[in-house]
């Protein structure tokens, strides 16, 4: 009786384990939008290149009306946004916490986040 | 355990020398290839390494069955095809880095084990024949991975994940881009010597399976293997399940394989579907034994000598090929030939001493006959004297 109940915790354990792993270890596509974007009745127009960091990847450009992606895996990742101009960092630094659930990704609108708007980023399920 | 010599000569060196024979005889070709491929000693240093850390894991998983008496365990396949479902499917989920690798790891075990299982069974329904039958299992049970990959994957067994799957929407792609966790294991402690990276984690790991195999060998489980391995009917008689032991040690071992290749195809980056198994057990088998082990005796050094010389050769001898005789596919040929020969020759030299061993033993029972016969005529014409 003793030995089956410790065994039963073992499987229980590894199958925790699992579950954390894949909590932690699944990938997540987030594209980062430089194009002009109307929203409500708000239209944000995409100027300069960004500079965009996620996490500790290596940073990339996305140039006036392209888009980029990132693969992250886990659920929380943190967001830096700068504006290139003339090839020179210009502009505010800003930083930004995204979370996803289990099989969502993001598109994240770069003129609306450079804007402060709230909106600055959509879940999508199906990327 | 079971010795080695094949000589009854009391010189040392001699002894030394055909105990032996093989590792030597690999060392003197090597040396003879080193110099006619013209590589540098930091690459071949890089190449051992990268190769060393990359499949002593796999060499490693067969040392259990060795000790319970079952010879070289050509059912690692088995192990390196549970491996490769676990990363089909952290593939399809897109799970990366290590927390892809180890989960992995974490769902083939329990497939591993179950094919363990079945091997042990019909291994021990096979005994003195384990080899033989381990190679066919190996084949078999390729079909049955086959099937299940091929038609079951994505009929059957949901996978979402279009880039694995054919275009026809079921079956697995011939191969498998493992970018997720590439060099994961590699990478995740290492340093440069003289700038050539070593991979720590990968040592450690091995390091970690010659600890838990040094100290296997010493519990309770380890000594009925041994006793097992020696002689089954003394094992029976003293109170070993026989049986049991030999299928725990098959499990065990399939379970390391499967671990082994996972390690391995992490390294290489991506996974050939329908053959990155096929020779897995050959190959290890192959290294096992030039490092001097025999289908009785198998030990820790044996691996890392057997991985270093088997790679060398896998190394040098395409470039050597191409110097010498100007076709780098017959250094290509000669691998080849060298990892199935030297299985043939090592099974052979082990019938044959077996053969010598029953007949050295039936002259010794025949000469205690004939002496006991003398003495018994003695006594009778003594008698019949008095």
């Amino acid at each position: 009786m003793r030995r089956n109940i410790i065994r039963i915790s073992l499987v229980v354990l590894v199958i925790i384990i699992a579950v954390f792993l894949y909590n932690i270890g699944k990938s997540h596509k987030i594209y980062f939008d430089n194009k002009n974007i109307t929203i409500g009745d708000t239209t944000y127009t995409a100027s300069n290149t960004c500079r965009v960091w996620v996490d500790d990847e290596e940073s990339q450009d996305v140039r006036n009306r392209s888009r980029k992606v990132f693969k992250v895996a886990g659920a929380a990742h943190t967001i830096v946004v700068q504006e290139v101009v003339n090839g020179e960092l210009s502009g505010e630094r800003i930083e930004k916490k995204i979370k996803f659930k289990l099989d969502e990704g993001a598109i994240v609108n770069l003129p609306v986040l450079l804007d402060g708007a709230e909106s600055w980023y959509e879940i999508n399920t199906e990327i | 355990m079971k010795t080695q010599d094949l000589t009854k000569t009391t010189h040392p060196v001699i002894r030394f020398l055909i105990n032996n024979a093989v590792p030597i005889l690999f060392i003197v070709l090597v040396a003879f290839a080193i110099p006619l491929s013209g590589f540098s000693g930091e690459y071949l240093f890089r190449e051992m390494v990268t190769r060393v850390s990359r499949n002593s894991f796999l060499v490693l998983s067969l040392l259990i069955p060795v000790i319970a008496g079952m010879g070289m365990n050509f059912g690692i396949v088995l192990g390196a095809m549970a491996g490769e479902i676990g990363l089909i499917f952290i593939t399809d989920w897109e799970i990366v880095g290590m927390p892809g690798l180890l989960l992995a790891m974490i769902i083939s075990t329990p497939i591993a084990a179950l094919l363990g299982y079945f091997a042990g069974k019909i291994l021990n329904k096979a005994k003195g024949r384990e080899m033989a039958t381990g190679l066919m299992l190996g084949f078999f049970m390729n079909g049955v991975y086959q099937l299940v990959v091929l038609y079951s994957m994505g009929k059957i067994i949901p996978i979402g994940n279009n880039n694995i799957l054919l275009p026809r929407g079921f079956g697995i792609r011939n191969a498998i881009n493992l970018e997720g966790v590439r060099q994961v294991l590699d990478n995740l402690l290492s340093f440069d010597i003289f700038g050539i990276g070593i991979p720590i984690a990968n040592f450690i790991a091995i390091g970690l399976l010659c600890l838990f195999i040094v100290w296997f060998r010493r519990t309770k489980l380890g000594q009925d293997m041994r006793t097992v391995g020696q002689s089954m009917e003394v094992a029976r008689a003293s109170g070993i399940d026989v049986e049991k032991t030999r299928l725990i040690s098959i499990v065990i071992s399939t379970i390391l394989a499967c671990y082994g290749q996972i390690i391995f195809l992490q390294n290489i980056g991506t996974m050939n579907t329908y053959n990155s198994h096929e020779q897995v057990g050959t190959f290890a088998i192959a290294a096992l034994l030039i490092g001097g082990a025999s289908v009785a005796r198998a030990t820790i050094p044996n691996v890392f000598v057997g991985v270093i010389l088997f790679h060398m050769v896998f190394v040098v001898s395409p470039r050597a090929g191409k110097e010498l005789i100007g076709q780098a596919q017959l250094g290509e040929h000669f691998r080849v030939f060298v990892s199935y020969g030297i299985i043939a020759i090592s099974l052979a030299l082990y019938a044959w001493r077996k053969q010598m061993e029953k007949q050295n033993l039936r002259r010794q029972a025949q000469a205690i006959n004939r002496e006991a016969l003398k003495i018994q005529q003695g006594s009778t014409i003594g008698g019949k004297e008095s």
